[in-house]
């Protein structure tokens, strides 16, 4: 125990901890959306539409987190409008995304004084070199998207399971997609700058998915998993710390072991 | 062909359907009354759901009008969509489905009220399937998913009952089962039902009026009109029968020569 409290006494294991715990509220929250949506290839896209802005502003000299969000959420536009059917299947056009995102981002830090590190640590993430300003930035999003999705819980879950019936009642399923997308966008952006493309991407699926499994209520489901998202991440720490791993991959490695020993479950749980 | 009694609620004023510059559907005049009983057939593909969506208001004409002819008339629609569109990996129970039908009433930023779970809770009760609201949606069977959907439809407190395809997979008890009960609805509760379906067989002996929609030709009427041999023969281009057997339609569509 005193291990513990001695390795988060340390001012960037705090951070990070505090970092990791808001990421993975967020991911885990609105990744319950992202699975029952069946959207996940969304969050891989976005996250990496979201590094390709960081390298925009890396490069131009712009803050990286808006140019971040600014280009996040245009790829959240191109998705909310382009992935409700058309000439080009959705998985293409997920895949579009992903790679010219991809591709933008090596080739705009190829030219960058500290390319290799900065790609590195988009991929991969480097939650322990997260600064105060950033903590106060993910508490800002965490409260703003936390807020909206409290308050329009009904309508996304709604406009989620049923957007056909939702529009003869009134709603506009388009704009409350929009709205979704943009909430999105936001928690990505910011969470792939704090944590890397990778363990946001598994934030946003590994501990919905768990959760899933875990129960069978929806609101539960989403208690389960952002609960799942939050509590790897002091483990995570705790373990990469000791072990001198990759905190990142050891949080994922937590959350897929969660969903390895929960998956079990379902086959004693009553219908 | 088209017979006019009581209120009219929806109008269709020689209306052109299509999505961009695919027309589906061209010129169709169609005017739904209060209390009508309307089948809505044709084949997959012919049209029905575009013609549906545009009754609705959720799709505009390319050409003509779809309006509300009775001034102070409010008409709501009760819409129970093809239960295969709704995504069983959602882990909600019939209750929580049922209970979205409030949601217009509830409006934004409120959470629905004892009154509105009330209602939710004798919509169940009103379709037969009470006992089943903790069970989770995904694990009933079609005819009990029907049932739901309907409760939810009924929760609107709709003018207008819409049914898209409702006995879609069902084995013939349940389908009969389903067929009974939004006959009750019409009979019982008054409510005006358009239902759509690809089987003219399956709606034949249940409506009123028929609306056959076929290679983007709409035929409006009532069943006796509609549902001749000579007139179907005419617009399949090929040999039907239409015979009554203890009082049912039956249709025999070609037969051996």
């Amino acid at each position: 125990m005193s291990g513990v409290l001695e390795i988060f006494g340390i001012e960037f294991m705090r951070h990070a901890l505090t970092a990791g715990m808001l990421v993975g509220a967020m991911c885990g929250y609105v990744g319950v959306y992202i699975v029952l949506r069946r959207i996940v290839f969304v969050g891989a896209s976005l996250a990496q539409i979201a590094s390709s802005g960081f390298a925009v502003g890396m490069l131009l000299g712009w803050n990286p987190f808006i140019s971040a969000v600014a280009i996040t959420l245009m790829g959240t536009l191109l998705f909310s409008v382009h992935l409700r059917g058309g000439r080009i299947p959705q998985d293409s056009i997920l895949a579009l995304g992903y790679t010219v995102a991809a591709a933008g981002t090596i080739l705009l830090l190829a030219k960058h004084p500290k390319g290799d590190a900065d790609l590195m640590t988009l991929l991969f993430g480097n939650i322990l070199t997260i600064g105060v300003d950033q903590i106060y930035l993910l508490v800002g999003a965490c409260m703003v998207v936390g807020s909206l999705h409290l308050l329009f819980y009904k309508e996304f879950v709604f406009m989620s399971f049923d957007p056909e019936m939702a529009e003869t009642l009134g709603f506009r399923p388009q704009a409350w997609n929009m709205l979704f997308y943009v909430s999105l966008g936001v928690v990505i952006s910011l969470a792939v700058k704090s944590a890397g493309i990778l363990l946001v991407f598994g934030s946003l699926v590994l501990p919905p998915v768990a959760a899933l499994l875990l129960t069978q209520r929806l609101k539960w489901v989403f208690a389960c998993s952002v609960l799942v998202a939050v509590v790897t991440v002091p483990t995570g720490l705790y373990l990469s710390f000791e072990a001198d791993l990759p905190s990142g991959p050891t949080i994922l490695a937590i959350q897929a072991g969660i969903l390895a020993l929960v998956s079990p479950l379902r086959v004693f749980r009553r219908p | 062909m088209e017979s006019t009694n009581g209120i009219p609620l929806i109008h269709l004023d020689d209306v052109t359907l299509g999505y961009g510059k695919n027309i589906v559907l061209e010129r169709v005049r169609a005017t739904i009354y209060l209390n009508d009983f309307i089948g809505l057939v044709g084949p997959n593909g012919s049209g029905k759901t575009t013609l549906l969506r545009a009754v609705l208001g959720i799709l505009s004409p390319i050409h003509g009008t779809v309006s509300r002819p009775t001034p102070g008339f409010d008409v709501r629609f009760g819409y129970v969509p093809q239960r295969e569109h709704l995504d069983n990996l959602f882990p909600l129970t019939a209750f929580e489905v049922v209970l979205m039908g409030t949601y217009r009433k509830v409006g934004l930023l409120r959470r629905p009220q004892k009154e509105d779970v009330e209602l939710a809770r004798t919509c169940l009760d009103h379709v037969g399937i009470r006992s089943l609201e903790h069970r989770l949606f995904k694990t009933l069977s079609g005819g009990q998913k029907q049932r739901t959907l309907i409760a939810r439809a009924l929760a609107t407190k709709p003018s207008i009952l819409v049914l898209d395809e409702p006995t879609n997979g069902m084995d013939l008890l349940s389908q009969k089962s389903i067929l009974d009960l939004i006959q009750e609805l019409h009979d019982r509760d008054g409510l005006t039902v358009i239902m759509v379906s690809h089987l003219l067989t399956e709606v034949a002996n249940y409506v009123q009026k028929i609306i056959l929609v076929e290679a983007n030709d709409v035929q409006v009427g009532p069943v006796e009109n509609i549902l001749t041999g000579s007139n179907l023969s005419q617009l399949y281009d090929m040999p039907v029968y239409v015979e009554r057997v203890r009082d049912q339609h039956v249709i025999v569509v070609g037969g051996r020569t």
